[in-house]
């Protein structure tokens, strides 16, 4: 049975497992035994045929998964975190996109024009109605004041993973806001640009009619729960007006700011606060992870291409 | 892409970034269609499975929690698509490996030069029988052996994928081996062994 191990060996041998010392018997056994030599050549053929040159996989592969990602709602499961937003990162972008033309082109207090109502709506379609409970849970800090914040509870993975649903409508919306935002939108230092909104608007407008096919009605729970009424101002942490947001604009800037639970809060860094109506939102910039919190209550951060887009909207 | 590279991007996907999924089916789509072909031996099955395990990778992403590398963890969501789908259809007409066939498989001798190909038609004529004779092994054992040989999996992580303890996976793909050497003859492939060296096999 002496060959039986030694060919157990050379199997081994071919996956790296084998010792130096083993290593050095086997070549013993093989050099005084021709059948296991033989055995040898067929292993090594067998894993040499097997091993080389993998065939190119057909061009469809790629594109029949990308498409059905695109079409495939996420299954939905139960998810134990206080807030779960059904806002994704797309339609974060959109919203912020809109909420930029907003800014830039309206001064902010009255109801939004009717492009971007399109838009928001696009968004707020989005919102679960589970939503809306913890979220009107948020609505209730008083304070403006800052506190050490608590632990976040829960890390991000899996409710990331489960907060999102319908994706391809918001990737329309997102697609269209996206190449305007780089020149048109600015915050400059809270300057609304009441110069702009003739470029901006007609933009923005384009999107609308894709906007319109969302046939569920919006479901406003978690903004009304989130927003008290009157418009929201955004500041810098250090106070710099930034602009100002219409009642739901905030309510969904928040929703979607905090779309991503999870992460912690790590006073310091640079920050952005939002006042809406008597209530203190504080966004803060860490080593390139955007959190946000209730003042007082958790944070929750912002996933990192959330983060970015909404950065590349600030000045 | 560093394991790192590979969480944000998962991290980033499953935050919404849906679209990024593309990253890692254009990073791992040759060595899952590959696993694939060879276990199902066929290019529409390969590609039917290809499709469904990285469906199921993207499904299932937030499980996914960087213990092993992504493409080993796809791996194994490939072999079992691929090991469900042949068990759906019906098995095709598999080799046995007990204990009783390795005392043959023992005796089995090879000529050398008929495992040395040298021209692409035999290399070709090689790699075909190769294929043809891997799926007729039981499929535990050729999903072994096509995790080593084409995922280039180590034992322990085979392992652990396919939840088996360490030495069950050294004996299945030594098996494996064994057994593919001997349809290669069977197969008529390659010359019998020479009668002459047969006693010194034992």
């Amino acid at each position: 049975m002496d060959c039986e191990r030694y060919q157990e060996y050379m199997s081994r041998m071919l996956d790296d497992d084998l010792s130096l010392q083993k290593l050095e018997e086997l070549r013993e056994h093989v050099r005084v035994c021709p059948s296991c030599r033989a055995v040898f050549a067929a292993f090594a053929a067998v894993s040499a045929s097997l091993r080389e040159e993998p065939a190119e996989p057909p061009t469809e592969l790629c594109k029949n998964v990308m498409r059905a990602v695109r079409a495939r709602p996420k299954e939905r499961q139960p998810i134990p975190l206080i807030l779960k937003i059904m806002v994704p990162t797309a339609a974060c972008f959109a919203l912020i996109a809109a909420g930029a033309v907003y800014l830039a082109s309206s001064g902010g207090i009255s109801a939004l024009p009717q492009q971007e109502s399109a838009a928001f709506s696009m968004a707020k379609n989005t919102v679960s109605e589970e939503a809306a409970v913890p979220a009107a849970g948020q609505s209730a800090p008083s304070a403006q004041t800052v506190e050490p914040m608590a632990e976040p509870e829960e890390t991000q993975t899996d409710s990331a993973a489960d907060a999102h649903t319908d994706e391809e409508p918001e990737f329309a919306v997102m697609d269209a806001a996206v190449p305007e935002t780089g020149e048109v939108f600015s915050f400059d230092s809270g300057e609304t640009r009441s110069d702009e909104p003739a470029a901006a608007v007609p933009e923005s407008a384009e999107s609308a009619p894709e906007a319109d096919p969302m046939p569920e009605e919006p479901v406003f729970g978690a903004a009304n729960a989130f927003a008290p009424t009157g418009a929201a101002s955004v500041y810098r942490a250090e106070g710099e007006y930034l602009g100002e947001l219409g009642e739901e604009d905030c309510a969904y800037f928040l929703q979607t700011v905090c779309t991503d639970a999870g992460g912690s809060y790590v006073p310091g860094g640079e920050g952005y606060t939002v006042d809406c109506g008597g209530v203190t939102y504080e966004l803060e910039l860490l080593d390139g992870a955007l959190y946000y919190r209730v003042s007082g209550e958790e944070s929750f951060a912002l996933s990192p291409a959330g983060a970015e887009d909404f950065l590349a909207l600030l000045p | 892409m560093t394991r790192q590279e590979e969480m944000d991007v998962v991290y980033r996907i499953v935050s919404g970034d849906t679209q990024l999924f593309e990253v890692l089916v254009t990073e791992n789509q040759k060595n899952v269609y590959n696993l694939a072909l060879r276990l199902t031996g066929s290019e529409q099955d390969a590609l039917d499975a290809s499709q469904d395990a990285f469906l199921k990778a993207f499904r299932s992403l937030s499980a996914f929690r960087g213990d092993s590398k992504f493409s080993v963890w796809l791996y194994r969501l490939t072999t079992n698509v691929c090991l469900d789908m042949m068990r759906r259809r019906g098995r095709r007409a598999e080799v046995s490996l007990t204990e009783d066939d390795d005392e043959d498989a023992a005796e089995m001798i090879v000529p050398d030069e008929r495992f040395c190909p040298e021209t692409e038609a035999e290399k070709n004529e090689l790699r075909t029988a190769v294929r043809r004779a891997l799926l007729k092994l039981p499929a535990e054992f050729r999903q072994a052996l096509v995790l080593r040989e084409l995922g280039g999996l180590a034992y322990e992580e085979i392992a652990s994928q396919l939840g088996i303890e360490t030495g069950t996976v050294k004996s299945r793909i030594f098996r494996a081996r064994k057994k593919l050497a001997q349809l290669l003859m069977a197969d008529g492939n390659f010359s019998p062994p020479v009668s002459s060296e047969k006693k010194e096999g034992r």
